[in-house]
């Protein structure tokens, strides 16, 4: 649901030596209340508050916020941060009163969320926390921590595994590597010194990859590649974050 | 003015620190006690005594749950607080219940004192 589309500006300090936050909360008192209390802190430069999601994104554009401060109880949720995070993508998105289940914190992050503030977490300690989130910092429960490395895992395995076709055959995001390396013209020692891997690592690839393209020798990896390898840009780009 | 004691009970750190830290710039108000659950605020009632009870309700128990902490602690104003924070209603024993949507730090923190300095 969206407020009545207001947003109130706050100062406009010309030496911007605090982070500008624009607050985003459908009500009132604690869009109000953080504003006064946060401004108070003297620690964070409080340059509005809006009432909801139109109004917000019109203050992003007006505003250029630093941070948002966004209640987590905002209507259509990390959707809507979504949408900010691509409006902004200069500007942290800080979910405030987040409950920490680790569910909740991945589907925010995965949103574009930068950082978050727990429910549970003392409103002395909101000004410290916005201003580590800043600074590149974000204290998680250890139930998060590890959610969000099993998460990490997982989107490299996906990476590293994901299935690319070349002329109709499936390889996997190493094996296109090796490939391309191969059409370099390569050698597995290369190949094993550049991936930093052992080179009997590299000859069970290239005998797989060989088998994968049904050729005898590795001089004609380079002609089953063809001229344009159906690889689009995510998968050479995972492939390369896998890296 | 003495500083009044208050306690909170079923409201999240950061909306009782909040509501706290409103009352707080506009009038001596203490956070003596944070409470989880309404039965552990009775119990401490009865021993302890508090000027201010901010609780949060949902809106259609609220006006049972003021009730039954102004039985308890007569001499105490109840604000109840709606889960989302829009709504609250403030009533002390005796008088008129004051209902308030849409509530700004200013209105809320008006009300309170309202309450607690004709009370006092």
């Amino acid at each position: 649901m969206d407020g009545t589309g207001q947003t109130s500006f706050g100062s406009d300090h010309a030496a911007r030596r605090h982070p500008r936050v624009l607050i985003v909360s459908e009500t009132r008192l604690y869009r109000e209340g953080l504003a006064e209390a946060l401004a108070r802190t003297g620690a964070l430069d409080i340059c509005g508050h809006s009432d909801g999601a139109k109004a917000a994104l019109d203050a992003l554009g007006a505003l250029t916020p630093d941070v948002v401060l966004l209640d987590a109880a905002i209507g259509d949720g990390p959707e809507f941060a979504a949408t900010m995070a691509k409006s902004a993508p200069q500007t942290r998105i800080v979910v405030m009163a987040l409950a920490e289940a680790p569910s909740e914190v991945l589907s925010w992050v995965e949103a574009g969320a930068t950082g978050y503030i727990p429910r549970n977490t003392s409103l002395a300690e909101v000004a410290r926390m916005v201003l580590a989130i800043v600074d590149g910092a974000q204290s998680c429960a250890p139930r998060v921590t590890a959610a969000l490395l099993q998460r990490l895992r997982e989107l490299s395995e996906t990476a590293t595994n994901r299935p690319n076709e070349i002329n109709g055959t499936q390889l996997t995001a190493r094996e296109l590597q090796i490939a391309r390396f191969i059409a370099a013209g390569m050698s597995n020692k290369q190949i094993a010194r550049e991936l930093d891997v052992g080179v009997a690592t590299i000859k069970s690839h290239v005998h797989n990859l060989l088998g994968k393209l049904e050729v005898q020798r590795r001089g004609q990896v380079v002609g089953r590649l063809g001229a344009q390898p159906r690889v689009d840009g995510a998968a050479w780009e995972a492939m390369l974050r896998a890296n | 003015m003495t500083e009044l004691t208050a306690i909170t009970v079923t409201v999240s750190h950061i909306v009782s620190d909040l509501i706290a830290s409103l009352l707080a710039a506009r009038a001596p108000v203490a956070v003596a006690e944070r409470f989880t659950t309404r039965h552990a605020a009775e119990a401490w009632i009865s021993l302890h005594r508090a000027e201010l009870i901010i609780v949060g309700a949902p809106e259609d128990e609220a006006g049972d749950v003021i009730s039954r902490f102004l039985a308890l602690a007569p001499g105490a104003t109840v604000l109840a607080l709606s889960d989302d924070g829009r709504r609250a209603r403030v009533r002390a024993d005796g008088t008129s219940e004051r209902l308030l949507s849409d509530v700004s730090p200013d209105q809320l923190a008006d009300a309170v004192l309202a309450f607690l300095g004709a009370r006092s």
